[in-house]
């Protein structure tokens, strides 16, 4: 054998060699390095290892959470002032012209009271106050001055009475340490959709939602409640019972509702009923749950009867002609679907929402609804029902835009059903924990007459045409305590 | 020739099966890692006092309290300071999780990885280990933090529920215990880096990191200290992981 060809040979086979460890390591992704460390500043932290023992516990680790030694008082406050303008008809005269302007001051306060003396028992007060802290009233007072003909000699004269709500008073209490209750005006949020379109909540809630705020607590009843956790499951039962005011004492008047949460995997899954004798039964179901960073919620509700008065048109455009009945003797679905996505790395909330209202009103425009209502002395239509069948809402918000400080956002309400809407943006900026300024604006879309065109894009002005509202507000010295 | 190739098929044979044993050790090390930081069939309750700093603003001091029963994967999360958000909280039961606003009265489907407050830390930073179920194993290396040798692991997630997408993990090459985390986004950018520092709490015989530190890598200066106490192991009432107990901590 030739030595060349040999040596040739052997040094093919060792590069060949040298190439199948190296594909070997890298493809089975191990490598020993030796590091040095990840830099000076992480090796100062990880010196010698230090081990101390758990003290004992003084007392059972959730105590302090059931019972205070004193009682907690706290609230919040808040002022601004702002500005705002007001175009009604900006698309066709232009912005030359404002419609109005005017400054808005705001000042509000809330404090709360939080006493638990033991484990089973505490009170929770809630007060509220805002500018003007008081409003000018007449009132009349008189005496019989003749009782033989019942003459009455009456005055009359202004009385000045604190603006001052007690948003909440009531007392939690426990039996067995298995029932849980709660008893006074308190907020009763037994539904899950927290958007635009609560209609769980809206049986029992006395207030709104707040679009800017739709998770704020909506005030509530007089009310019992009670909680059941049943043992060894995530299964929870409610029951209700409430006036909704002290006007309505009739035994008619009484509400009892009851609803039982089970969770199947990540899903929560509740069913609820609701009666009251001068009220219309209704039928819930409710659902909640999530995936990742999405969250999805659902709630429908099937009522027997309405309140509503439906407007026959008849054919006709001449309101004279028009009739408006109630349908007590049928079943009305309602029902919402929702989701919003929370990207806490981002600081980004996206929510959207679309509600179907089976007691919509069909075949008038809103103002055409509301006319007639107000003919009708039924006002009570135009307030928390919802007039038309479809609605959508939607919300984006982000702090910490390009700053810490600095957030923006925009939110809209659709009325499908008419096509109208009004649409939001806000930009905000924080100089402090207690001081902001926020622009913001409103748009409102749409024909003459539909629903959001007609209160203006300010809610102030009866508007026929899509408007616009433009606010600068100044938040000074707001904080919780 | 003959001999040669057989000589290097029989190096590469013991090279894969060497580091396939390698491998399977790195799986079987996170899963240490998951057991030596769950408390089984202990019931586990600890305070987190977390500082927290900003370029040019005062420390702000939150005070959480956790509760945790690993067996049955459940854990509450309730605040006690500042006062004004007292009584906020998280319940986790298996995969649900809940956020409870005392103010609204309102609980809604919630994640673990929400921020506490406005802290670094997040709510899934104080539940139990679950590497092993999240992650795959990536690479591994070899290296030296402070005065301890370390594994270091990348990892990718297995799903969408946890907070972060590639983690690089650091763990005692003498005992399965994390010693630093550093957190990617899904862009590969370091977001954060986790400290557990070598201070250790012995309770019901594990050793439980007395201070974390997390520091935020997209805005230099900004940190959060997690500092334990009020450590307690034992049964706890069945009632703190049900929605009763967050509305009654209001």
């Amino acid at each position: 054998m030739h030595i060349g060809k040999q040596f040739r040979t052997t040094r093919g086979t060792g590069r060949t060699a040298m190439a199948i460890a190296i594909g070997l390591a890298v493809s089975t992704g191990v490598w020993a390095q030796d590091q040095a460390g990840s830099g000076a500043s992480d090796d100062a932290l990880f010196g010698a290892e230090e081990v101390t023992e758990a003290a004992p516990a003084a007392e059972a680790p959730q105590a302090s959470f059931l019972k205070y030694d004193q009682v907690k008082v706290g609230g919040s406050i808040s002022g601004s002032l702002g500005g705002s303008a007001v175009w009604l008809d900006p698309w066709n005269a232009g912005l030359g012209t404002v419609d109005d302007h005017y400054l808005s001051p705001g000042l509000s306060a809330k404090v709360t009271l939080t006493a638990k003396p033991a484990e089973d028992f505490g009170v929770n007060l809630d007060f509220r106050m805002s500018y003007p802290f008081s409003t000018t009233t007449t009132v009349a007072s008189g005496k019989i001055d003749d009782p033989l003909t019942l003459y009455i000699d009456e005055s009359r004269k202004n009385a000045d009475i604190p603006n001052i709500s007690v948003w909440a008073a009531y007392a939690k209490f426990s039996l067995w340490n298995s029932v849980f209750m709660s008893f006074g005006k308190q907020p009763i949020a037994w539904g899950v959709s927290k958007g635009f379109f609560q209609p769980a909540d809206d049986i029992f809630a006395m207030s709104v939602v707040d679009y800017s705020d739709t998770g704020a607590e909506r005030e509530g009843p007089l009310a019992f409640k009670a909680m059941i956790p049943i043992p060894l499951t995530m299964a929870n039962v409610y029951f209700y019972a409430g006036l909704p005011s002290t006007d309505y004492t009739a035994f008619g008047n009484l509400r009892v509702a009851a609803k039982a949460e089970v969770n199947v995997g990540n899903t929560e899954i509740a069913i609820g009923g609701f009666y009251a004798y001068n009220d219309y039964p209704r039928g819930l179901l409710m659902v909640t749950t999530g995936t990742g960073d999405f969250n999805f919620f659902g709630e429908g509700v099937l009522k027997y009867g309405s309140e509503r008065y439906f407007i026959d048109t008849k054919g006709s455009s001449n309101p004279m002609l028009w009739t408006a009945t109630q349908d007590p003797d049928r079943f009305y679905f309602s029902g919402t679907l929702g989701g919003y996505y929370t990207d806490s790395n981002a600081n980004l909330t996206i929510m959207a929402q679309v509600l179907y209202n089976g007691e919509g009103q069909t075949g008038v425009t809103a103002q055409e609804a509301y006319a007639y209502y107000y003919a009708l002395g039924h006002l009570d239509q135009a307030d928390r029902m919802k007039l038309n069948a479809w609605y959508a809402g939607a919300s984006i918000s982000k702090s910490k835009l390009f700053t810490e400080d600095l957030s923006a956002g925009v939110y809209a309400i659709a009325d499908l059903s008419d096509l109208s809407a009004f649409v939001s943006p806000y930009v905000a900026y924080s100089f402090s924990d207690y001081m902001s300024v926020k622009l913001s604006a409103i748009f409102t879309l749409g024909e003459a007459g539909d629903e959001y065109i007609l209160m203006g894009p300010d809610f102030r002005h009866a508007a026929t045409e899509p408007g616009t509202a433009v606010s600068l507000t100044f938040t000074l010295g707001s904080g919780s305590f | 020739m003959k001999r040669t190739r057989i000589a290097i098929l029989a190096a590469a044979f013991v090279a894969v099966a060497t580091l396939a044993a390698g491998a399977q050790d790195f799986k079987a090390m996170l899963k240490a890692v998951d057991e030596i930081g769950s408390f089984g069939s202990q019931d586990y309750s600890a305070t987190y006092s977390i500082v927290s700093e900003k370029p040019g603003e005062n420390p702000s001091l939150i005070e959480v309290k956790i509760f945790r029963r690993d067996a049955h994967d459940q854990f509450v999360l309730l605040i006690q300071k500042p006062d004004k958000q007292k009584g906020q909280g998280y319940l986790k039961i298996d995969d649900n999780v809940w956020f409870y606003d005392p103010e609204s009265g309102n609980f809604s489907h919630s994640t673990m990885k929400e921020n506490i407050q406005n802290s670094e830390a997040k709510n899934s930073d104080l539940k139990k280990y679950t590497f092993a179920d999240d992650y795959d194993i990536i690479s591994t290396a070899s290296g030296k933090l402070g005065a301890f040798d370390v594994w270091i692991l990348d990892l990718k997630a297995k799903n969408d529920e946890v907070s972060y997408r590639h983690i690089r993990l650091t763990i005692r090459k003498d005992k399965p215990i994390p010693l630093k985390e550093e957190d990617y986004s899904v862009s590969e950018r370091l977001m954060r880096t986790v400290y557990y520092l070598p201070n250790y709490i012995n309770a019901g015989g594990r050793l439980i990191p007395a201070r974390i530190k997390i520091v935020d890598e997209l805005n230099k200066g900004e940190q959060s200290v997690l500092t334990i106490s009020d450590v307690s192991v034992g049964k706890l009432d069945d009632q703190v992981f049900t929605k009763a107990f967050l509305e009654r901590a209001r």
